[in-house]
C-alpha cells in the first residue's frame, strides 16, 4: 500500500454511556428507541475526528479516563460508536487489556488457532506460523497446557505473539507491553519496529512518555473524552505533561492556550499567548546575565543553537528566571567538548513562600529520552524554608560523558506549598548544546562516552600489538 | 471489494465455526475418562432404559398406530419416545444454554471482533452432532431388533430442519436478552420441562383433543417429532405441504431472532 493511503478515517467519533437504574429500564430503551429511560448519561468520547495513514505509528496520549482505550475499542471495533463514525481498512490485530479472547479451557496451540481465525486468518497460514508463535512467546511446555494455567505474563506473551506474527495492516497495542519482564518488552518494541518497517501501521497507547516519543511519528492527546492536540509526537508530548501537570485552576487556560496556537512550537504558542515573562528571555539569550564571568563569551559559543522547543510549566510560586552553560573558565559555552568540565546553572525567583525546597536537572537527547540528571533531594541539601522574595542562584557542575550529538537541558525546582508536594516550577528544552569535534575517538553508536579505549593484539605467539589508544 | 475476498472471507467464517462447533464439544468430555465415548453411550442406555421400563414393566402401546410390522414388538413405546427425545434434546439442549452464551464469554464481546451471532450457530452445531448420533443408534437399533429401515429415513435431517431453523431463531433472542435479564436462564429452564409435557414426546399427536390440538400444532417441535416417526419407523414420507408451512414459520423466527439480536448487539459490550 502507498504512504498516502488511508487506513483509519474518525470522523466526529462519540461514544456515550447511559447509567440505567436496572437492565431491564436499558433494554427497554434500546427495544423502544422513543422511550424517556432513567439514566445517568456521560460521554466518554465526543466529537473526535482524524486519520491515519499506511506506515504511520500514531501514539494516544491522555489522563486515565480521558478516552483512550474507548477509543482503541472503537478503532478495533469491539464498541459500537454512539456518535459518527470509523472506517478502518485492512485487517486488525488488537492487543486490548491482557490475553485478548483467550479461552481459559483451551490450551495455548488451540487459542492460537481461535484467535488467528477471529483476526481473519486462514487456518493454513495459522498453521504456517505456529513454529514462530510458539517460539516468541516463549512459553515452553505450556503452549499445550490449558490458559487457565498460565500466569498473567505467559498470556500477554502468547496474545502478544499471535498478534504481532500474523499478517495485519492495523495493530494497535493498549498499554499492553507494560506486562511481561525487561526482555520481553525489547522483543515486543524490536517486532513493532520491524512491522513498521515494512510499512505497518500502529495505534499505540501508552503512558510512558519516552515510549511514545521513541515509536511514534505522531500523537494524539485526549482529555476528558475530546481530541484537544494531535501533531509531531515530542511536541504533543509536552503538552500533555504540561496539563497533566498544571494546577486544576490553570488547566483551563493550558488548554485554550495549546488550542490557540496548535501547530506552533510550544514556546512560540507560549510567547504569542503572553503566558511566560520568560519566553522573551529563552529566546534572548544576551539578556542572561550572571554575575561578572556571564559576560565572556568563548569560541565555543554557537548563537544559533538555541532550543525551539523551551516548555515552561505553570509557575507555582517560583519563577526559573535565567540561565546558561558555563566551561570551567566561567565562560558561556554551547558547543561541548569531551571529558571536560562544564557547569549548568539557572536563577530561580521566588514570589511565593515554599518549604523543602529543592533543585534539579536532566540532560536528554534530541528525541526525548533521559539520560541522566540530578537533584538536590538530600536531606542536608533542601532548603527547609525559602522566603518570598528570594533569589538563587543553583550550578550543577557536570563531566561531559556524551558522544557527538544535540542535547537538551531541563531544570526544575519542587517543594511544598501549602503542605503538598509540587514542582514550582520547571522548563522542558530549556537550552540545547551540541558535543563536538571529537578528535582520535572510537567510532561509537550511542549517545554515552564509556570512555572506551581499545586494543587489539595478536596472541598466537607474536604478542606484538597491532594498535591500541596511547592511553590504554 | 471483489468476489475472491468475500469467498475466502466466508470460507474463514466457516473455519471458524467449525474450529468452534469442534472445540464445544471437546469441552463436554474433556476430562472425563470415556470421552467422545459418552455421545455413543448416553442415547443407547436411554432407548435401553425405556424398553425395560415402558415395554416390560408398563407394557405400553403406542397410541392407535401399528406399526409395519404384524405386531408392535416392546421396543415400539421406546422407540417413538426416542424419536420424541431426539428432537426435544436438541431443543433443550440449545434453549437452556441460549440465555448465558453471551453473558459467558465476556472475552469475546470485550476483547476481540468476534461475530457473537455465531454462538448460537455453534451450541446449535454442537447439538446437532449429538442428534446425528442419537439418530444413527436410533436406526441400528432398528436394524439389530430385525426391522427394516425404510428409505424414507434418509429425509430424516430434512424433516427436522425447521425445528433447527426455529430454535436458532429463539436462542438469538434468549442469548440478547440474558444480557439485560439475567433471571431468564432459570425461566428457560422451566419452560424447557413445560415445553417436554407441551409436545408429543410421550404420547402420540392423535392421542390430543381435538380442541388441544391447534394449540399443540403451533409448537414447531409437534411437527417436527411427528414427522420423524412417520420417515423413521413407519416407512411413510412427511406431509410435504406442512414442512413447507413450518419452513416457512420457522424461517420468519429465524429471520425475526437474528433481527433482535442484531438490535440489541451494539450494547452487548456496555452491560457485560
Amino acid at each position: 500500500m502507498s504512504m498516502t493511503t488511508m487506513l483509519i478515517n474518525a470522523q466526529n467519533l462519540g461514544k456515550r454511556y447511559r447509567i440505567y437504574a436496572n437492565p431491564i429500564q436499558h433494554l427497554k430503551a434500546l427495544l423502544w428507541p422513543g422511550l424517556k429511560g432513567q439514566f445517568a448519561e456521560t460521554w466518554a468520547l465526543r466529537n473526535v475526528s482524524f486519520s491515519v495513514c499506511a506506515g504511520e505509528v500514531v501514539g494516544i496520549v491522555g489522563r486515565n479516563g480521558s478516552g483512550k482505550s474507548t477509543l482503541l475499542q472503537l478503532v478495533a471495533g469491539t464498541l459500537t460508536p454512539t456518535q459518527g463514525r470509523v472506517n478502518v481498512q485492512g485487517r486488525v490485530a488488537a492487543l486490548l487489556e491482557l490475553g485478548s479472547g483467550f479461552n481459559a479451557d483451551f490450551t495455548g496451540r488451540e487459542n492460537v488457532f481461535l484467535n488467528g481465525l477471529l483476526l481473519g486468518a486462514s487456518r493454513m497460514e495459522i498453521a504456517e506460523r505456529l513454529a514462530d508463535i510458539e517460539a516468541f512467546a516463549e512459553i515452553g511446555r505450556y503452549f499445550d497446557q490449558p490458559v487457565k494455567t498460565y500466569s498473567s505474563g505467559m498470556v500477554v506473551r502468547l496474545a502478544f505473539a499471535v498478534q504481532v506474527l500474523l499478517d495485519k495492516d492495523i495493530l494497535i497495542v493498549d498499554e499492553a507491553l507494560a506486562v511481561g519482564d525487561e526482555v520481553f518488552q525489547r522483543k515486543c518494541f524490536a517486532a513493532i519496529e520491524r512491522f513498521r518497517e515494512g510499512g505497518g501501521t500502529v495505534l499505540f497507547v501508552s503512558h510512558s512518555g519516552e515510549t511514545i516519543i521513541q515509536l511514534c511519528d505522531r500523537a494524539l492527546l485526549l482529555h476528558h473524552g475530546q481530541l484537544v492536540l494531535q501533531g509531531n509526537a515530542k511536541r504533543v508530548m509536552d503538552w500533555y505533561h504540561k496539563l497533566i501537570y498544571a494546577p486544576v485552576e490553570a488547566e483551563a487556560r493550558v488548554l485554550a492556550r495549546m488550542q490557540e496556537a496548535p501547530d506552533a512550537e510550544p514556546a512560540e504558542a507560549l510567547a504569542v499567548a503572553g503566558l511566560l515573562s520568560m519566553a522573551s528571555a529563552a529566546k534572548e539569550s544576551a539578556a542572561v546575565r550572571l554575575g561578572p564571568m556571564a559576560e565572556m563569551e568563548s569560541d565555543d559559543y554557537d548563537p544559533n543553537l538555541r532550543s525551539r522547543s523551551v516548555l515552561f510549566y505553570e509557575d507555582r510560586g517560583a519563577k526559573i528566571s535565567s540561565f546558561a552553560l558555563y566551561n570551567e573558565h566561567g565562560q558561556k559555552v554551547n558547543v561541548l567538548r569531551p571529558r571536560q568540565t562544564y557547569i549548568w546553572s539557572y536563577n530561580v525567583e521566588f514570589t511565593e513562600l515554599a518549604r523543602r525546597v529543592r533543585f534539579g536537572m536532566t540532560i536528554k537527547t534530541a528525541s526525548g529520552l533521559e539520560l541522566g540528571g540530578a537533584a538536590t533531594a538530600r536531606a542536608f541539601q533542601e532548603m527547609p524554608l525559602v522566603e518570598a522574595g528570594w533569589k538563587l542562584r543553583v550550578c550543577f557542575k557536570f563531566v561531559n560523558l556524551l558522544e557527538e550529538g544535540i542535547y537538551f537541558l531541563n531544570a526544575g525546582v519542587g517543594g511544598e506549598r501549602e503542605g503538598i508536594e509540587h514542582y514550582l516550577a520547571r522548563a522542558v528544552d530549556l537550552s540545547v548544546f551540541r558535543v563536538t569535534n571529537v578528535e582520535n575517538r572510537l567510532l561509537s553508536g550511542g549517545p554515552v562516552d564509556f570512555l572506551i579505549r581499545a586494543r587489539v593484539e595478536r596472541v598466537d605467539g607474536d604478542q606484538s600489538i597491532l594498535s591500541s589508544n596511547s592511553d590504554f | 471489494m471483489p468476489l475472491k475476498y468475500h469467498i475466502s472471507k466466508s470460507h474463514q467464517g466457516l473455519d471458524l465455526l467449525v474450529q468452534l462447533i469442534r472445540r464445544d464439544i471437546a469441552a463436554q468430555y474433556k476430562g472425563s475418562l470415556l470421552g467422545g465415548f459418552w455421545a455413543l453411550l448416553t442415547p443407547l442406555l436411554m432407548l435401553a432404559i425405556y424398553t425395560v421400563v415402558f415395554g416390560d414393566i408398563f407394557k405400553a402401546r403406542w397410541g392407535t398406530v401399528t406399526s409395519g410390522s404384524d405386531a408392535p414388538s416392546r421396543l415400539d413405546f421406546a422407540l417413538n419416545i426416542f424419536c420424541g427425545l431426539i428432537v426435544f434434546n436438541l431443543v433443550a439442549a440449545v434453549l437452556t444454554r441460549a440465555p448465558a452464551l453471551i453473558v459467558g464469554h465476556t472475552n469475546y464481546v470485550k476483547k476481540v471482533v468476534f461475530p457473537l451471532g455465531l454462538l448460537p450457530v455453534v451450541v446449535l452445531g454442537s447439538a446437532l452432532a449429538q442428534t446425528a448420533i442419537a439418530l444413527v443408534v436410533l436406526m441400528g437399533v432398528l436394524i439389530v431388533s430385525g426391522g427394516v429401515v425404510s428409505w424414507s429415513a434418509v429425509l430424516a435431517p430434512l424433516v427436522i430442519l425447521p425445528v433447527e431453523l426455529a430454535v436458532l431463531g429463539i436462542a438469538w433472542v434468549l442469548a440478547a436478552l440474558g444480557v439485560f435479564l439475567r433471571d431468564l436462564h432459570h425461566l428457560v429452564m422451566v419452560a424447557v420441562q413445560v415445553l417436554m409435557f407441551l409436545s408429543p414426546v410421550f404420547y402420540p399427536l392423535e392421542s390430543v383433543p381435538d380442541w388441544l390440538r391447534p394449540a399443540l400444532m403451533i409448537n414447531p417441535l409437534a411437527w417436527g417429532i411427528e414427522a420423524l416417526r412417520k420417515t423413521v419407523l413407519h416407512a411413510q414420507l412427511p406431509d410435504w405441504g406442512g414442512w413447507v408451512e413450518q419452513m416457512a414459520l420457522a424461517l420468519a423466527l429465524g429471520v425475526a431472532g437474528y433481527a433482535v439480536f442484531r438490535r440489541l448487539r451494539p450494547a452487548f459490550a456496555d452491560v457485560v
